[in-house]
């Protein structure tokens, strides 16, 4: 009798599955749609037509793909040293704290289209204004939970470190390792999501490319 | 390092410090002139209401505090001197043990910040007088109060210190385990040149460890009175017993009673 209750008359696919089913589903009614309501609008184009010329350009798109990687990577690398160094500085120097933090917020407010062009200006015809993009958008973001982590060592941590005669380095070598870590890993995301979003192609050369063809 | 100095317990003299704390409604007055001299390779218990000073004068003797007024002197310099050595320990009043560590790394992580060179016999000896065999890889988040510390008190004691500051080591042990490692525990740095200070509420055990016990009075802390006792060390369980010891406690019992009585802390 309960087996009859507990045991579903048709079998239910597995979540990987339906997941897989549930894309397809989404897929086909985007082609469905774009074949149909908004025929010649040109507003948006079909799946089919995307996979034919991201095939049919395949060195283009992959040559332009490699490139964004590339500065993203640059970029999440410069952003991320430059997060832990002034998260350094401010666990040597804390008063520097509240100065730091206005500073890294100011910065990382300025909005990336007015910054492009300062920066295509500064840097002349090079990488590095996509790098210094990408790295201003993640810079931040690690910095924060690295002074919150930072902020969570107890007092009595320090104390101890102090009461060896050690002196502040240590003290964030040795006690402010374990807090920190938890809370940075979050915080170092990745800057190709911004990209993306294509907000600031008309900076950068190599996803626009791709963007406009 | 400093040979001749490592084979003498170090001189302790506090000259009239005086500690404010600066605050929103003028500050606090924590110590208002302690004059103390430690035992040179003596134990001196300190003992007084909460709140009178205790542990800022113990984190004053140690160099972390600076006193507003007055004077600290280790060896005749200041404390920073001997800090700076890696030859004071301290066991905080809270735990202090790093969470992601384990037991056996936390007692050995006195070694690596004093500088010495690991010693795992060394550290697993003083994990099993503690009682803390089988311990050896929990995390301190696995362990009661009194076990986390019990394996600070084992961290304080793996350097070998020459000032030994410890703020109320036994608070969260139960009694029968504090009086073991009251008995077990002191011959561990009495046989090498070791000043040592214990911040304490319990007066048996005040009395039962100290070459002196000082009396501190309420907030802001004075010496309120100093109390030698003399009992022959070894110390035993025995002494707990004697008529002696009861007078000792008793006298200790009474100065602190009446300090409470005549100057009573403002709530
Ligand atoms: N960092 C601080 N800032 C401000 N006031 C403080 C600070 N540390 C201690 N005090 C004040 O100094 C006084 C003495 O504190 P202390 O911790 O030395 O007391 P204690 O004798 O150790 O007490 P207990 O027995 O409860 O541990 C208290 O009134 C406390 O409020
Ligand atoms: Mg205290």
């Amino acid at each position: 009798m309960r087996g009859d209750v507990l045991a579903p008359p048709v079998p239910v696919p597995g979540p990987v599955v339906r997941t897989v089913l549930g894309w397809a589903g989404v897929v086909v009614l985007w082609e469905v749609v774009a074949r149909t309501a908004l025929a010649g609008t040109r507003l948006i184009g079909t799946p089919t037509a995307m996979v034919a010329a991201a095939v049919e350009h395949a060195p283009l798109y992959g040559r332009a793909l490699g490139v964004t990687l590339g500065e993203a990577a640059w970029g999440f690398l410069w952003g991320n040293l430059a997060a832990v160094l002034l998260a350094g500085l401010v666990a040597v120097l804390p008063f520097l704290e509240r100065m730091v933090l206005r500073v890294a917020l100011v910065v990382f407010c300025l909005p990336l289209v007015a910054l492009g062009p300062i920066l295509r200006v500064v840097f002349g015809f090079s990488d590095g204004p996509q790098i210094t993009l990408a790295a201003l958008a993640v810079y931040y973001t690690t910095l924060v939970p690295l002074l919150v982590g930072l902020r969570a060592v107890p007092a009595v941590w320090t104390d101890l470190v102090a009461s060896y005669g050690r002196g502040r380095s240590s003290r964030w070598c040795g006690c402010a390792r374990g807090p920190r870590c938890p809370t940075w890993r979050p915080g170092c995301r990745s800057p190709s999501r911004r990209r993306s979003s294509g907000r600031w192609s008309a900076s950068s050369p190599g996803p626009s490319a791709a963007w406009a063809s | 390092m400093s040979p001749p100095a490592e084979r003498t317990a170090p001189q302790v003299a506090c000259a009239g410090v005086t500690k404010t704390f600066d605050g929103r409604g003028g500050g606090v007055q924590a110590l208002a002139g302690i004059d103390l001299v430690l035992r040179p390779g003596g134990l001196t218990a300190l003992v007084g209401p909460s709140g009178c000073g205790k542990s800022t004068l113990l984190r004053i003797i140690a160099g972390l505090e600076q006193p507003s007024g007055g004077s600290v002197l280790v060896d005749g310099a200041a404390p920073g001197a001997l800090r700076a050595r890696g030859e004071i320990a301290v066991a905080f009043q809270d735990a202090s043990l790093l969470p992601w560590r384990t037991v056996e790394a936390n007692v050995a992580l006195a070694l690596r910040l004093a500088r010495r060179p690991s010693a795992p016999e060394k550290v697993a000896r003083l994990i099993r007088t503690v009682g803390l065999e089988g311990f050896e890889s929990a995390r301190p988040a696995q362990l009661s109060g009194g076990m986390r510390q019990r394996a600070a008190i084992a961290r304080c004691l793996v350097t070998e210190p020459r000032l030994l500051l410890l703020d109320e080591p036994f608070g969260a042990v139960d009694e029968l385990t504090r009086r073991r490692l009251n008995l077990e525990l002191p011959p561990i740095w009495q046989g090498s040149p070791t000043t040592a200070l214990l911040v304490t509420h319990s007066i048996p055990e005040a009395v039962l460890l100290a070459d002196e016990v000082i009396v501190m009075s309420a907030r802001p802390g004075r010496i309120a009175a100093r109390v030698s006792v003399d009992i022959e060390r070894p110390r035993r369980a025995r002494h707990l017993h004697t008529a002696e010891f009861h007078a000792l406690v008793d006298q200790v019992g009474d100065l602190l009673g009446v300090d409470r009585d005549t100057e009573p802390v403002a709530v």
